[in-house]
């Protein structure tokens, strides 16, 4: 079996509203992956629940052959939409406290992207810009030896020549037999990285192809296949 | 894992905990000071012997602004601690920083342990900071009001054995309790040990299951989970006094009806099992709802 993620009939509700919508699909291993979809399509309600912050109201997920778990929990490697660092924390502390609970975790490569950003271990992370908050967050989670990386918006909100520097960080320093799986809007950007992507719309997977598969298909970019599938 | 996970727990409130400490510390030795006045003016006070007008109001103005301030300094430290505990809890479970929380690879029982087990240490710390507080300040005010002579004359009797008189005190307060009380010191006396060290815990795991149990609500999940803290804990003192009535009456009865067995302690005690049992009940509603029902926003 060369899947790492097996999602089965997983749906999510809120009250009567439905995030996901009885969405099966298998992830293999060694790809990168785009999740794309418009707003309010389910990605980062299906990332959640990959990551067991939301509790699956229907349906299985499994990674690596494990249910969502402290086993899985070791093995992917997160980084959400937001700062979830403890901000009166300097990036040292936060660094020993990865390095103590992430057996896959490498600081030499952590500190070595910090250095090469010029960013000082020793300050505290409320003093850090959004920017380069979001950078130090990314160093954490690509200087671990992952099965699985689940990028949530990993360039949303920064410039176009931090939004290179982080998906070179991806590139570069991904594990080859890991899978990374990126949520974003910003197609354009990220498409040149992708093997494959998967289309949401109202929780539901639409499509799910390779990015070759487009292009020889369908004769566009992704970014272009994007808005003609989602057009309003 | 837990070790690791308490290890930056504690990382993370120490410095409350020690400033807390500190504050208890500075105000007993304040309290101290004021309460052993020199000169026997307290005592000639007490005694209502004469005493000038500046000496009397001395004495007032500074008993009423220590005591004052001992009020205040007790209720912000056991409040405070609880209050930046709560805090600490839900920021590191239930917002932003609770993505990093619940992505380590720890179990849902790990995670709420540790946090309970930091906290109750905190907390005991706390409450034992102001036993020795009170302690402290009675020894300073009795000092402050007895003649010394008195007390070396009561040990003088005992060939100045300390113990032997601690111990005829203790058998005569016991004595005096099963006649009048129906309770047996020893039994109250481990009860009221095992309320203060096991209260700290009960409490923390009644607070953070309290707020956990606001998570299951679609809005103002903070809010929810300090109403439910309120709820349980009046919940929890209503039963436990009324099972006490219940057992303390029923405990008359036999007794008017020549019963001998001393039975006032169960009474204590239920109310201390009530409480363990509340906690127990919101361990397991915690653990149900942080490994079925987490939904993080």
């Amino acid at each position: 079996m060369n899947n790492l993620v097996e999602i089965v009939n997983l749906t999510k509700k809120y009250g009567s509203n439905v995030a996901v919508n009885n969405l099966t699909v298998s992830l293999p291993k060694g790809k990168i992956i785009g999740l794309l979809g418009p707003n309010g399509s389910g990605k980062t309600t299906l990332i959640k629940m990959l990551n067991g912050l939301l509790t699956p109201t229907e349906g299985t997920i499994m990674i690596d052959g494990n249910y969502v778990g402290p086993a899985t929990k070791s093995k992917v490697a997160y980084l959400p939409d937001r700062t979830y660092l403890t901000m009166n924390q300097t990036i040292r502390e936060i660094l020993d406290y990865f390095q103590d609970f992430y057996a896959d975790f490498s600081r030499e490569r952590a500190e070595e992207m910090l250095k090469s950003l010029g960013i000082d271990p020793s300050v505290k992370m409320r003093t850090l810009s959004k920017g380069t908050k979001e950078k130090v967050q990314l160093i954490l989670v690509m200087s671990r030896d992952a099965s699985l990386y689940i990028l949530d918006e990993p360039i949303a909100g920064v410039d176009p020549a931090a939004r290179d520097y982080i998906l070179r960080t991806i590139i570069n320093n991904y594990n080859p037999e890991a899978t990374v799986l990126i949520s974003t809007h910003l197609i354009e950007d990220v498409e040149q990285v992708l093997d494959e992507v998967i289309f949401m719309r109202y929780g539901q997977l639409v499509l799910y192809t390779s990015v070759d598969n487009i292009r020889e298909e369908k004769g566009k970019s992704v970014d272009a296949y994007f808005r003609e599938v989602f057009a309003c | 894992m837990l070790g690791k996970l308490m290890k930056y727990e504690w990382k993370n409130t120490w410095k409350a905990g020690m400033l807390m400490l500190l504050g208890i510390f500075i105000v007993t030795v304040a309290g101290c000071i004021v309460l052993q006045m020199p000169g026997g003016v307290v005592s000639n006070l007490v005694d209502g012997n004469e005493a000038n007008a500046a000496q009397t109001w001395l004495v007032i103005s500074s008993f009423t602004a220590t005591l004052i301030l001992y009020v205040i300094m007790l209720l912000a430290s056991t409040w405070g601690m609880l209050i930046f505990l709560g805090i600490r809890f839900y920021r590191s479970m239930y917002t932003d920083e609770g993505y990093l929380s619940h992505t380590l690879p720890v179990t849902a029982n790990q995670l709420f342990l540790s946090k309970v087990l930091v906290s109750g240490v905190w907390y005991l710390f706390i409450m034992i900071g102001i036993g020795i507080s009170i302690v402290a300040l009675l020894v300073s005010l009795m000092m402050g009001l007895m003649d010394i002579s008195e007390l070396s004359g009561v040990l003088t009797q005992y060939n100045g054995n300390v113990w032997e008189f601690l111990g005829d005190g203790i058998y005569e307060l016991n004595r005096v309790y099963e006649e009048q009380m129906g309770m047996n010191l020893l039994h109250y006396g481990i009860t009221l040990l095992l309320t203060y060290v096991a209260g700290p815990f009960i409490t923390m795991i009644t607070l953070f299951g309290a707020l956990t149990i606001g998570q299951l609500s679609s809005k103002h999940k903070g809010l929810i989970g300090i109403l439910a803290y309120a709820g349980l804990t009046i919940l929890s003192s209503i039963i436990g006094s009324t099972v006490q009535s219940v057992f303390m009456f029923s405990t008359n009865i036999v007794s008017s009806a020549g019963g001998t067995g001393i039975t006032t302690n169960w009474a204590y005690d239920i109310n201390v099992l009530t409480s363990a049992l509340v906690a127990a009940i919101m361990y397991g509603v915690s653990y149900y709802i942080m490994n079925r029902k987490l939904n993080l926003d």
